[in-house]
């Protein structure tokens, strides 16, 4: 935002570049500085946060202390630019695809305009190529040989300050969506290239505590909250009071660290205890009550959602192990997984490697259908859609899809379930059997080529919503299309950030637009027995024609 | 003569001009000006379909009511971005010096003198519309960040909350949920 000083502001109106000066900056990339003001960054991690990762992942975090991101002083360490490239020369050793991304990128362009980021700010380093080549240059200048000697002229750089300010700037303004890497001809997987920018970042201290804080949350505690576990449990509880308001039941299968369980259930945390997720929550617990699924939910592997894939590979393996540990504790055969985002990156493109294979689990089988997820033999994972698709198919589920006839439904394909699982016809199934009123978003802006939530990868903090605002566009422009032409007034999805921060996106964008997760509207049209009878949804909003529907039940009778 | 017909063949150099410095202010300008799918392109077709509808609005004297839309669809995206709020909101005015060079080389300028006059203040009203629906969204940004706070998702990674106090508030609000659920 704009200072607010008289003076200032007569000094931006006459000097700054604008449409009235005409004075747009005309250099090349490489001479363009970045300037830090409120709302274009993320806060630092406090130092207490960063003593805390140090203590169990010595070195990985930079030194623990205070440091203002608008200061030309970072508090960086003497041999900072050594820490980095040393950094830098491990990784290429250690990850493959780091050096092949490095090196075959032969700067096409095409996956230059892809990107939500660019798309809502104009900002040519955030076109996925540009961004890269923040990173790459400083390859090239130190680790190739042309690069060496040439310098610029082959596209090579040193590591100076003002570089790593760009790099802060910029791989913050990367939610890891993949979308870009679609387009690629080559498969280069930008997101992986802001990983291992953030990788290095961390070495030398620079990370943020929206990120690092739930990260050492979830390491501690096993959710970003820190919820502890009577907490945790008492918070699930709570929602099944909400449960019985609503449909007349009181469930009974919700169980907590239940050893000997047939299936343990991970959710993103999100969904016990923030608003809309918790209407989601509600919607898995009356999906297992309808079926009678033996699960437990643990307290101590309370979080599905990884924040630790947001700084290193060694904090994201440990946060996913303990998914994997808790299953084994608990003695299981598999694991069932919410509707959560990078959790399913994680596990389905990193776990084998990381802390894989999980032996002591078996291929997921549902007790209810019996159908064997052989996609999850490696991360003996389901996903709850996968699940519940599967549940209609075999028509487990009495269905009353009349009840969410008050919603006006879109899908936005949450990125890590649609582009890092290929998630993509399961929701659309689910969606088909339990609502009326679905419309698609535009065809370029869904499935593989869905647009990110703009707030993806710890940058859901309230310090850039204005940059939440911009990344998020791309995807509340294709929501406003079909909100006019079709009445959609709601967005649902499969990823707690989404459900958190849609919610925000619409509010700016699109108000007339709700967010809720697909459990949600399973929940809302199934038929419970004993229930009573159903006039209010999970969010005790009323049903559309309440109390003048009656045995207008069983719409998923059309048979598979 | 009015100016309507002295301009009605300049119309599509005007706007075409009108669009490409508006767009000229972003660092890469030249993709939102060739993409013209506006679902992959979208502050591009934003602005090209909102400034036509202006332009038309503007010089056809409809009543200025109707420019709120694609005026707000504009504001709306330049509220968010990195400019300053004059920034934000002087594309109207550069419409002013676009028709102002395009009728340089008239002949009978004087004869349009009294309507070039009306037209600038309509452009002038346009820019006070500008002014306060660029207000509006940065309250509405506030509030935002407000709601977000209240509403308990802050939580998803804030861990300096209460839990106990969230707990107590969220069985006072049960007894209130309609109120909860119309916010979000």
């Amino acid at each position: 935002m704009a200072d607010t000083k008289v003076d200032q502001m007569s000094v931006n109106v006459v000097k700054e570049p604008s449409m009235m000066t005409g004075a747009i900056p005309g250099k090349d990339w490489m001479d363009t500085t970045v300037t830090f003001k409120p709302g274009n960054y993320c806060y630092p991690a406090k130092k207490s946060i960063v003593e805390y990762l140090d203590k169990g992942l010595p070195g990985l975090f930079g030194v623990p202390r205070e440091w203002t991101v608008e200061s030309d002083d970072w508090q960086l360490p003497e041999n900072w630019v050594e820490i980095i490239l040393q950094g830098m020369r491990e990784r290429l050793d250690k990850f493959r695809s780091f050096k092949v991304f490095m090196d075959i990128c032969v700067r096409c362009g095409a996956c230059a305009d892809k990107c939500h980021f660019f798309l809502g700010t104009g900002d040519p380093k955030n076109m996925p190529v540009l961004r890269a080549e923040l990173l790459r240059s400083v390859y090239r200048g130190n680790f190739t040989k042309a690069g060496k000697i040439l310098g610029s002229i082959a596209g090579g750089r040193e590591m100076t300050f003002e570089v790593l300010k760009e790099w802060f700037m910029y791989f913050y303004q990367c939610t890891e969506c993949r979308r870009c890497s679609v387009f690629c001809p080559y498969g280069i997987d930008t997101a992986e290239i802001t990983m291992m920018a953030r990788e290095l970042l961390h070495l030398v201290g620079v990370g943020t505590n929206w990120i690092l804080e739930p990260a050492a949350n979830s390491n501690r505690t096993g959710n970003h909250l820190g919820l502890q576990p009577h907490t945790f449990k008492q918070n699930a509880e709570f929602l099944l009071d909400d449960i019985e308001e609503v449909t007349g039941v009181m469930l009974k299968n919700l169980t907590f660290n239940r050893k000997g369980a047939e299936v343990l259930f991970v959710i993103p945390s999100a969904d016990v205890f923030a608003e809309p997720g918790i209407f989601t929550f509600m919607g898995y617990l009356l999906i297992f009550e309808h079926i009678g699924l033996d699960y437990t939910i643990s307290t101590y592997s309370s979080e599905g959602g990884n924040f630790g894939s947001f700084t290193n590979n060694e904090l994201m393996k440990k946060l996913n192990g303990k998914m994997y540990a808790e299953a084994e504790r608990l003695g299981v055969k598999w694991i069932l997984g919410g509707e959560c985002g990078h959790m399913w990156r994680v596990v389905h493109q990193y776990m084998e490697t990381m802390n894989g294979p999980p032996d002591n689990l078996e291929v997921p089988k549902s007790p209810i259908t019996g159908t064997v997820f052989e996609n999850a033999a490696a991360a003996k994972m389901v996903h709850m859609s996968e699940f519940t698709a599967d549940l209609i198919k075999h028509n487990k589920l009495k269905i009353d899809k009349s009840r969410n006839d008050h919603r006006v439904v879109t899908f936005h394909d949450s990125c890590n379930p649609a582009r890092g699982m290929g998630l993509l016809e399961e929701p659309r199934y689910i969606h088909q059997h339990v609502c009326n009123n679905f419309y698609e978003m535009p065809e370029n802006t869904i499935r593989e080529q869905t647009f990110c939530c703009g707030s993806g990868t710890g940058l859901n903090t309230g310090e850039i919503m204005d940059l939440r605002m911009r990344g998020g566009l791309p995807r509340a422009n294709a929501v406003k299309y079909v909100e006019e032409k079709h009445g959609v007034n709601m967005l649902s999805c499969i990823c707690a950030i989404d459900r958190a921060t849609l919610l925000a996106l619409m509010e700016y964008w699109n108000p007339n637009v709700g967010v809720c997760g697909i459990s949600e509207l399973v929940g809302n049209a199934l038929i419970m027995d004993g229930e009573k009878e159903r006039d209010q949804d999970l969010r005790f909003e009323e049903l559309l024609g309440a109390g003048q529907a009656e045995g207008e039940t069983g719409n998923n009778e059309e048979g598979e | 003569m009015n100016i309507e017909t002295l301009l009605a063949p300049k119309k599509k150099a005007i706007i075409k001009k009108w669009i490409d410095q508006v767009l000229d202010s972003y660092g890469a300008p030249d993709f939102f000006k060739k993409q013209k799918d506006r679902f992959a392109n979208p502050i591009g077709g934003t602005i090209s379909d909102g400034l036509q509808e202006l332009y038309a609005i503007l010089l056809e004297e409809r009543e200025l009511g109707e420019a709120a839309r694609s005026l707000e669809q504009i504001i709306k995206i330049r509220a968010v971005q990195d400019f300053t709020p004059s920034q934000a909101v002087s594309f109207v005015y550069l419409l002013k010096s676009i028709v102002r060079d395009e009728l340089a080389k008239e002949k009978n300028l004087e004869e349009i003198q009294a309507s070039l006059s009306e037209f600038e203040a309509r452009i002038d009203k346009v820019a006070l519309m500008a002014f306060d629906f660029y207000m509006n969204c940065r309250e509405r940004l506030h509030q935002i960040r407000v709601n977000e706070v209240l509403s308990g998702r802050h939580t998803l990674t804030d861990g300096t909350k209460c839990v106990s106090a969230m707990l107590k508030s969220r069985k006072i609000e049960s007894a209130d949920k309609s109120k909860i659920n119309r916010l979000t």
